[in-house]
């Protein structure tokens, strides 16, 4: 157990206290999540909101079968992946797509003392992260912006490790050929079927 | 050919996820081949931006003040409401009480046995669920039910449920979606094909004052249903917590038995101690199966298709074509393979996750008990109430002994005075 029984019980039987107490440490890898699913901070900080009144919500659904940051992440991912599947079937706007029309993409955490250079690396991922499909996405953010291990992002995803293997090798591909198209890096022959692998 | 398989294998070489024979063939062959070695150092240079990609980025101010303001707002109104009820309920107590105390006064002496059910409570208490959070202003006796209308209220405003019960995401993605609401539609026929695939889980708290002893009787009753432990968390110490109530010891046990004897372990696991919360989940995972179990076959026959091709191949550049093709339906393969063991392995064994805590004394509190059990264990409330006050009494009335005594004695010279007194009154009236 990684949190305060006490604490999780009272906050359970409706202390909101106790949940504040809670929670408070898991802020920031909430809204980073957020910030990496959605892509932009204003969304981020709309949907880290939604997934701790959802957690509140769901408190009760915890019984300890986790960790409880496995469970939050969770939480998190759905309320994400929900507002994506929402937004798909409103509108199909692509980050492409928004580029081409000119839009600026917010490259967050950019601080003006951060050299040239690497705020432009952060920029491009940033940006070839956006352009990876919601699955791929979400198993690559977890495993290499967050570094949990795999059993764990099996939990938050609820499919089997085999899954979550073959899809962070793919999207770590997809992401190579979205990078190295970017920085017109003629593609490596290596990295074969590295794009438009998604199953179809 | 060489460095292709080096280079498939380099995510797991950076993961540290390969065989140390494996990561041996790695390291040699980079330090030969010019080009891999690059390729590695690209890979790993990447790997490297991620994992500091987001090492300053921080919540927004206000993030959880926002939040709590949400949860805040929507608690309220109902909060209000479970106020006026537990009011009500409090005003009817106490014209009941007066009613009975008003009885009991002109019945003579019954008021005294009407105390000593109290008298049990010892100051700092039985400890109990509930009284663990007595400091909390909005734990009125009705609790309860402002938490279940507000569960309604929670259900209504996310239809797709709560993340425990959200489906499982289609193992396919993209454009498999859509696949799989089509195999939604004649799941039902398909059912009677596959068999349906129902996940039933179930989770069970259960308050215990013989720790070790039911700890033991839980194992023992996962064995003997031909189920496996698959997780055991045990904490706290014994030493009896008088804060909070309870001694701090409890212990999560996540373990599997055969779906078809669920029922019955329950039942048995119900046994064991005081249940305090149980339930069991059910998901239908049968379209998901259904349609996954179609896609394995499809690319199974796909995947023979490509092999034969493989005679047919005139170029080098078409026999890595057809490889790669391969290597791809292979994946493809394996994940829905992988996918479909998953759930058969989750519809043959139920996953139990089984929270036993140590309490000084054992008290259900179940929300959603039947009346029966209710009564049952408002009795036994009662009947422990009145054990140990009539406990109390005793003591009480051993201690008071030395006072009895005096009073007896001071009794004993008044009436002995009064005797006198009245002889010789008697003894007057008699000489006139
Ligand atoms: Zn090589």
């Amino acid at each position: 157990m990684d949190i305060d029984m006490l604490n999780l019980r009272r906050a359970v039987r409706g202390d909101e206290r106790a949940f504040e107490t809670l929670i408070g440490p898991y802020l920031d890898t909430t809204y980073r999540l957020c910030l990496r699913m959605m892509g932009d901070e204003q969304d981020a900080a709309d949907m880290a909101q939604e997934a701790l009144v959802r957690a509140w919500r769901a408190l009760g659904s915890y019984k300890g079968q986790s960790r409880f940051s496995t469970w939050l992440y969770r939480v998190t991912c759905n309320v994400c992946l929900d507002e994506l599947r929402r937004r798909k079937n409103i509108q199909t706007q692509s980050l492409s797509a928004l580029q081409e029309a000119g839009v600026e993409l917010v490259d967050p955490g950019q601080t003006p003392e951060m050299a040239a250079e690497s705020a432009q690396t952060r920029r491009e991922l940033t940006e070839a992260i956006g352009q990876l499909s919601q699955e791929h996405r979400a198993a690559l953010v977890l495993r290499d912006v967050h570094g949990l291990p795999y059993e764990e992002i099996a939990q938050i995803l609820d499919v089997n490790l085999n899954t979550v293997k073959s899809r962070i090798s793919r999207a770590r591909a997809s992401l190579r050929a979205i990078l190295s198209r970017e920085r017109n890096f003629p593609a490596r022959p290596a990295s074969k079927g590295a794009e438009g692998r998604d199953e179809k | 050919m060489k460095c292709n398989r080096i280079v498939e294998a380099m995510d797991g070489y950076l993961d540290g996820s390969l065989t140390p024979l494996e990561m041996g063939m790695v390291e040699s062959h980079v330090e030969q081949c010019a080009a891999c070695r690059e390729e590695l150092a690209r890979r790993r240079a990447l790997l490297d931006q991620l994992n500091r990609l987001d090492e300053d980025v921080k919540a927004p101010e206000g993030l959880l003040e926002g939040a709590m303001q949400r949860i805040h707002a929507q608690r309220k109104p109902k909060r209000r409401a479970a106020y006026w009820i537990a009011g009500g309920v409090a005003a009817a107590l106490c014209v009941t009480a007066g009613l009975a105390g008003l009885g009991a006064m002109l019945m003579g002496g019954a008021s005294k046995m009407a105390q000593t059910p109290m008298a049990a409570e010892p100051s700092g208490g039985y400890y109990t669920n509930a009284t663990m959070d007595a400091g909390a202003a909005y734990d009125m006796p009705t609790a309860a039910e402002e938490e279940k209308a507000w569960d309604a209220a929670a259900a209504i405003e996310t239809p797709k449920g709560e993340p425990e019960a959200a489906p499982a995401p289609s193992p396919a993605e993209g454009a498999a979606e859509t696949m799989v609401q089509g195999a939604a539609k004649d799941s039902a026929e398909d059912g009677a094909q596959y068999g349906l695939k129902i996940i039933r889980d179930a989770h069970i708290e259960i308050q215990t004052e013989n720790y070790d002893g039911d700890v033991e009787r839980l194992r023992a009753l996962v064995e003997e249903f031909g189920g496996f432990i698959t997780s055991n968390d045990e904490q706290g110490s014994s030493a009896y917590n008088e804060r909070y109530g309870s001694s701090s010891r409890y212990s999560y046990m996540s373990v599997r038995v055969p779906s078809g004897s669920l029922d019955s372990f329950l039942e048995q696991a119900r046994q064991v101690g005081i249940v305090t919360n149980s339930g069991v989940t059910e998901s239908d995972v049968t379209a998901s199966y259904v349609d996954t179990d179609r896609r394995l076959k499809a690319y199974q026959k796909q995947y023979d298709r490509v092999l034969a091709m493989m005679d047919q191949a005139g170029t080098v550049e078409e026999l890595i074509q057809i490889e790669s093709e391969l290597s791809r339906l292979e994946l493809q393969i394996e994940d829905c393979q992988g996918q479909l063991n998953y759930w058969d392995s989750r519809v043959g064994y139920s996953t139990v996750n089984i929270y036993l805590d140590e309490v000084r004394r054992a008290v259900a509190v179940t929300e959603n008990a039947t009346l029966g059990e209710r009564m049952r264990s408002a009795l036994a409330d009662s009947w422990y109430g009145f054990v140990e006050g009539a406990k109390d009494a005793l003591v009480g009335a051993y201690a008071a002994l030395p006072y009895i005594a005096v009073w007896v004695l001071a009794l004993g010279a008044v009436s002995a005075i009064i005797a006198l007194i009245v002889r010789g009154v008697r003894r007057k009236n008699r000489k006139r």
